[in-house]
């Protein structure tokens, strides 16, 4: 794209800036830069905020040419674009909204061109303070006009063939999904080398698959079972079995058939109600008046879908940004029955209303109308859904609503949230599993301390809000599967020493991991130290004492431990019912120094200098079997390894062999034999062979 | 005297082959007693094996086809190889592969194959593979004149 590179650009300086103007506490947005997906965006603006004016630029898409910042055009709006900055506690929330709404891109463009983004353009927010340029916010805008959502409940549903020649269910002895039945040779999840192990002991008969025994007159039968006539060798049925004249009788009731099967189309406009055969995990969840039930979703690129099918068995926690001029009650959702298959009859959600506490939290006042004597207005700001399933239908529904009381004509910006559960129907208030029995990805990474009497608790990391510090930040779980990197920043009076300095260092990252032991997998029990729970191994800080004679040079410190390493190894065990399950090997925390230095600007007043500490944690994946080794032909003739070369031997002919997966291989031959027949076709009637023909006639 | 147009071989100079025509004069034969014992086959099968009425009377319809394709070639490849004529041994070459392509039917297609039709159509083969190869020869000493 031509936006790529003045981006690109822009992007490591605004980073470099953001960083160094931080350390001195001048204004600075956090993030600085911004891929926005959605209508609207936002960046906390830090630092001295009194007197800060902001501005907003869109950037020509002239690839190469670099645009100078500045801040001399003070608007607060474009045509399509607008800045809303809502002060704060030392922080100014900047918001950019696109003032259109996304029924621009649909009405303008066909659904051909869905897949291209419907609105691409590179914006610069810049805060002026004292008439002067302080800091700049750069927004890449990709909004795209269909999306997609990031729970998808699936309508695949199964077809089911003409039972007379397909049976239904031909394979009695495949029990268990996604895996290898043994001495089942009819199931087609066993591969050839699996098979060939127990071939010998198949089962026979029709339980093994063979839903066609061999009728009377079969050659290969007459052998076997009983005495037969002598005539019997030469008018004996060979044909293979696809021929058998069992074949579909079954389901005639008779010995021959009575009338040809009518071909029947069926259209069904209605949607495909799941509930009347049992919710399937991602099946969307429907209403007694046969629609679905839906709660506000977001969508991969990140927007809020309002009418989203919620999906069985997924579990999903949203927030939803709307804008308070536009949002609509959804009570008559809240009131839809859902079909309960096992009773038989319906599920009303128990509704529980409560009064929400800090509305801050969830809308941003814009403005305050100045009409008092209207009637309030109650708008929900949290919802959240406990499903009770049993089996494969919906027991019982317990919604929990958060309400808040705002004037009928009170414009803003509301985050709503929604959180949906699904619990089993004897699920207590035991600890939430993280996968059972191994780890599922996302899921917290289960941790005990056996120190405390409350010893149950997880691994953390920071998550930094406001400027940054280590005071203001707070808490998140390290996620299984997922490789973070956080920190905060830690201030540094001028009168604390190295000592003080890496005692105040540690205490902050060990807050961190106030764990003994990690669970091997994801439903190991708390009260039993036995069931799969692993010491983490913990490689200590060095002595904060060391090497006093260098602290008080020029206000260095030497080996400061700022950075906290985890590391959790982890590995396959095993599969259950084809999805393989994943646990944790092992744990290890590990501390990293830095020599840092106090820096201070002209005057070494009583300034606070800031020390930023990290975070990160890694997940090594440990190859449950050894590689295989190459051979000495493989290290040494790399000739014929197809990666490593520019010809590739193997695919010299390469729609005729098994390397191309394109097409079907016999349509592949095919093509080639017709190919090869109009070449033959073109050869004998050229000119040399016509004039032979003549010169013989 | 024969009328103007046409011209016979000279005399003492025959061309004709006499295997193909042993093979003919065979062929014709079997081709008789193999259409027999089909039809016999056929009732056998429709009364003993559940033979869908469908069927039956496809394959019965496709002897009768194939009844004929045969005349017409046994009678063309005789025709061309006796009076040394290209055009009508041509014809006979043309008909031996649809009528290979019915035997390969019966011999795996139908829907019931009995052992002693593999072993008839076996024979059927033999006959057009070897027809084949003598009318192709035989051609090729037509057009050496």
């Amino acid at each position: 794209m031509g936006f790529q590179p003045p981006a690109a650009l822009l992007l490591r300086l605004f980073l470099l800036q953001g960083i160094l103007r931080l350390l001195w506490g001048d204004l600075a947005f956090i993030p600085p830069f911004i891929r926005m997906s959605g209508p609207a965006v936002s960046a906390s603006l830090v630092g001295d905020t009194e007197g800060v004016t902001v501005s907003l630029a869109v950037l020509q898409d002239e690839a190469g040419i670099l645009p100078i910042p500045t801040c001399g055009v003070l608007n607060n709006e474009t045509e399509d674009w607008s800045v809303t900055v809502i002060p704060g506690a030392k922080v100014l929330e900047v918001t950019v909204r696109w003032k259109r709404g996304l029924d621009w891109c649909s009405s303008n463009e066909t659904d051909s061109f869905s897949e291209s983004p419907c609105i691409l353009q590179t914006l610069l927010v810049s805060a002026s303070h004292n008439s002067s340029c302080s800091a700049h916010l750069l927004i890449q805008v990709e909004i795209y006009a269909n999306s997609s959502l990031t729970h998808n409940a699936s309508e695949n549903v199964t077809v089911i063939p003409n039972q007379v020649y397909q049976p239904l269910g031909p394979c009695p002895c495949n029990l268990t999904a996604g895996a290898c039945d043994v001495r089942c040779c009819c199931d087609q999840e066993c591969s050839s080398n699996l098979t060939t192990l127990f071939r010998r002991s198949c089962f026979t008969g029709v339980f093994g698959g063979d839903v066609n025994p061999p009728f009377d007159q079969l050659c290969s039968a007459g052998t076997t079972t009983r005495g037969v006539p002598d005539w019997f060798p030469f008018l004996c049925v060979q044909s293979p079995l696809a021929n058998t004249p069992f074949l579909g009788y079954f389901y005639h009731g008779a010995v021959s058939p009575k009338q040809d099967s009518s071909f029947e189309v069926y259209v069904d406009t209605d949607a495909k109600d799941f509930a009347d055969f049992g919710y399937k995990q991602g099946d969307p969840i429907m209403t007694v008046k046969k629609a679905y039930f839906t709660i506000p979703q977001v969508s991969l690129a990140g927007q809020c879908m309002q009418n989203a099918p919620v999906a069985f068995l997924h579990n999903f926690d949203v927030k939803c940004v709307t804008n308070l001029e536009l949002y609509q009650e959804r009570d008559g959702i809240i009131n839809a029955k859902i079909k309960n298959v096992a009773l038989g009859g319906i599920v009303t959600p128990k509704v529980i209303y409560e009064e929400a506490t800090d509305l801050d939290k969830f809308i941003t006042n814009t403005e305050t109308p100045l009409n008092n004597g209207s009637t309030p207005r109650i708008v929900n700001v949290e919802e959240h859904y406990i499903f009770k399933w049993n089996n494969n239908t919906i027991s019982e529904i317990n919604v929990k609503i958060f309400r808040a009381e705002i004037n009928a004509h009170q414009k803003g910006i509301m985050t709503q949230r929604f959180v949906v559960k699904f619990l089993s129907y004897n699920s207590g208030n035991e600890e939430e599993l993280s996968g059972n029995p191994g780890y599922q990805l996302g899921k917290p990474v289960r941790a005990l301390n056996i120190n405390r009497m409350n010893n149950v608790t997880t691994l953390h990391l920071w998550q930094s809000a406001g400027r940054g510090l280590c005071t203001s930040a707070t808490f998140k779980p390290i996620l299984f599967g997922e490789n973070v990197l956080s920190g905060c920043l830690l201030e540094v009076g001028i009168n604390e020493n190295c000592t003080q300095l890496r005692e105040n260092a540690v205490e902050r990252l060990d807050s961190l991991i106030q764990a003994t032991h990690v669970a091997m997998r994801g439903n190991s029990d708390y009260a039993d130290l036995s069931d799969g729970w692993l010491e983490i191994i913990r490689v200590d800080a060095p002595d904060p004492g060391a090497d006093p004679l260098a602290s008080s040079v020029n206000g260095m410190c030497l080996d400061i431990p700022a950075h906290l390493s985890i590391r959790i190894l982890i590995s396959d065990a095993g599969a259950v019912e084809g999805i393989t399950q994943q646990e944790i090997l092992g744990v290890e925390t590990r501390f990293s120094s830095v020599n840092w230095q106090y820096q201070c600007g002209l005057t070494c007043e009583h300034k606070a200098d800031l020390l930023p500490i990290s975070a990160s944690v890694q997940f090594i994946k440990i190859p449950a079997q050894l590689p295989h080794p190459l051979t000495r032909f493989q290290i040494n003739y790399t000739e014929y390894d197809c990666n490593r070369n520019e010809v590739c031997w193997p695919q010299l002919l390469y729609p005729w062999t098994q390397y191309y997966q394109g097409e079907l291989h016999s349509q592949c031959v095919a093509k080639g034999l017709l190919l090869l027949l109009f070449l033959t076709l073109a050869l004998f009637l050229s000119n040399p062979w016509t004039r032979i023909c003549k010169a013989y006639s | 005297m024969l009328p103007r147009g046409l011209k016979m071989a000279p005399r003492g100079k025959r061309l004709s082959s006499t295997p193909l025509e042993i093979l003919f004069f065979l062929n014709g034969w079997y081709n008789a007693t193999y259409f027999l014992l089909e039809l016999f086959i056929f009732l056998y099968k429709g009364v003993l094996l559940p033979y869908p009425t469908a069927n039956l009377v496809l394959d019965v319809v496709m002897l009768l086809l194939y009844l004929g394709i045969e005349v017409i070639r046994l009678f063309f490849g005789t025709k061309g190889n006796l009076c040394q004529r290209k055009m009508p041994l041509s014809i006979s070459v043309a008909l031996t592969f649809p009528s290979a392509m019915m035997a390969s039917y019966y011999l795996l297609l139908q829907t019931y194959v009995l052992r002693l039709e593999a072993i008839m159509n076996g024979i059927l083969l033999f006959f057009c593979g070897s027809e084949l190869l003598l009318e192709v020869l035989t051609l090729a000493a037509f057009s050496r004149i």
